[in-house]
């Protein structure tokens, strides 16, 4: 399990697990909202960084999109280090 | 946009932090500005997070730490409590009240969760939540920058001339007094009367904010900022004295609050160790300096008498402001009236000495108050006595109003101690 971020307000924590397929889940404050804003964000960092079989967990507090999207880099780059 | 890795970084360490604090049990309360951009620890992030005292939550504060990092200043708060619920409506109940608490985070912490809010915050400029707005980009970043700096300096103005205004105004209205001017009185002042007072206060007023923004957003080191605000207090006493057309209403409070204002700005806008009163000793020290080869009658009673007034108060730091707080309970007249009593009798005033002509009739006047027995008739007699041999004490006046400035201003910044 990798982790990147925090459940402080205007941040998200990203919680990366091994999986056989890709799986997303998101937990968000704002989600009645922002629900497919959130998922769009994070399919795009992870095609980008070429990420498959990996299931995402966003705990969310109302984190920007550049926010999310750095947090869940960071988380990959952990889980790659360790890989 | 993007958010510099720094702060995230800084975000994740301050979580862990929490974390692990609240795992030994402690409910953490944690204070931030909420500024937007990428420099998070800008003056206006000190000026928001140090605007208010911790007395004001009403929480037991058990011990409190200060960070400074990428994503700005921040404490943390240990807690006493039982009922979390409590204390969250008490956090929110403040950032809705207090004028600069929609640009604070207060966020509470246990071991198991954050508690966060159920109603989410408006949007500053339109009527939308506020993550609406964020989320879509709605304002720029410099546009709710510019929106909270605004808001925040407002603010301190706002402060600054109630705070100073209500401190003159009380002395002013206090009678009778001892040769000093009041509403019903010139007392031993043939050139001053209340008008003329109060025409004078309304024209130094706008001053003190000056000098709070000339020390606010500098960067400069505290010799360099009394050149600057020295400049300020010169034109507030030239104005003044346009004003009066000459006559000295208040040139010795100019240099006091002046010098405290300073300091206070100073401590409240930047990470600073120095204590208030360290600056307040700092700026005294170089403005006495600097002024050593004036030829005022201050000067001329230190040469003779070593009698420094003014300067000398500040020099050390205020001591007798410090101890007149004891007499200062409240804002009543006996209280008002008690401290001046306790200035005149204590201090070194050169206006007393200056109309008292001789040293020994000069200490004999300051007996007169350190013996009074404290009634509605020995005060109104002394008046009497000291208008009709000319006395008056401009100086403990000026140090009553510090006193009470010195007041109210320690009710809202933890950071003020004399």
């Amino acid at each position: 399990m990798w982790q990147a971020g925090s459940k402080e307000s205007n941040d998200c924590l990203i919680t990366l697990k091994k999986s056989d397929k890709t799986k997303i889940k998101i937990d968000s404050i704002v989600g009645h909202l922002f629900h497919n804003q959130i998922l769009n964000a994070v399919k795009d960092t992870l095609k980008s960084d070429n990420i498959n079989n990996v299931e995402v967990l966003v705990e969310d507090k109302g984190a920007l999109d550049y926010t999310i999207r750095a947090r869940l880099k960071v988380a990959i780059k952990r889980m790659m280090k360790d890989v | 946009m993007t958010i510099s890795n720094n702060i995230l970084e800084a975000r994740e360490k301050r979580a862990k932090l929490i974390n692990s604090l609240a795992e030994q049990n402690k409910v953490i309360v944690s204070l931030k500005a909420n500024i937007p951009g990428n420099n998070k620890s800008s003056y206006l992030a000190y000026l928001i997070i140090n605007s208010f005292s911790f007395n004001q939550l009403e929480l037991e504060i058990i011990k409190k730490h200060f960070f400074e990092s990428e994503d700005g200043p921040f404490y943390l708060l240990e807690i006493n409590s039982i009922d979390l619920h409590e204390i969250k409506a008490k956090l929110i109940a403040f950032e809705n009240k207090w004028p600069l608490g929609r640009f604070i985070d207060l966020d509470l912490h246990t071991q198991t969760k954050q508690i966060s809010r159920q109603r989410k915050r408006k949007c500053f400029f339109c009527d939308d939540l506020a993550i609406n707005c964020i989320k879509n980009n709605k304002h720029s970043v410099k546009e709710v920058f510019d929106y909270i700096e605004s808001k925040t300096l407002d603010y301190y103005q706002g402060l600054l001339f109630n705070y100073i205004g209500e401190s003159i105004s009380l002395e002013l209205n206090l009678n009778p007094k001892f040769g000093l001017v009041t509403k019903y009185s010139q007392g031993s002042h043939k050139d001053m009367d209340y008008k003329l007072m109060i025409e004078a206060k309304k024209t130094i007023l706008p001053y003190f904010y000056d000098m709070f923004l000339a020390v606010v957003r500098t960067k400069k080191n505290l010799k360099d900022i009394l050149i600057i605000v020295k400049k300020i207090g010169i034109e507030a006493e030239k104005a003044m004295y346009k004003t009066t057309n000459g006559v000295n209403a208040y040139k010795g409070l100019i240099f006091h609050l002046g010098l405290i204002v300073t300091a206070y700005s100073f401590i409240i806008s930047r990470n600073e160790d120095k204590t208030f009163l360290e600056v307040i000793k700092q700026l005294a020290k170089d403005f006495f300096k600097s002024k050593a080869d004036l030829n005022t009658f201050g000067q001329y009673a230190y040469n003779k008498y070593n009698i420094s007034g003014a300067i000398g108060e500040a020099l050390e730091g205020y001591t007798h402001v410090s101890k007149a707080l004891e007499y200062l309970i409240d804002f009543s007249d006996s209280s008002l009236i008690q401290t001046l009593i306790f200035f005149i009798s204590e201090i070194e005033d050169t206006t007393l000495l200056k109309r008292a002509k001789t040293y020994d009739y000069y200490l004999e006047v300051k007996n007169k108050f350190r013996d009074l027995e404290i009634n509605k008739n020995s005060i109104e007699n002394l008046t009497q006595y000291c208008i009709k041999h000319n006395l008056s004490f401009g100086g403990s006046a000026d140090l009553l109003i510090v006193t009470i400035f010195i007041k109210k201003i320690m009710v809202i910044c933890d950071k003020i101690n004399l």
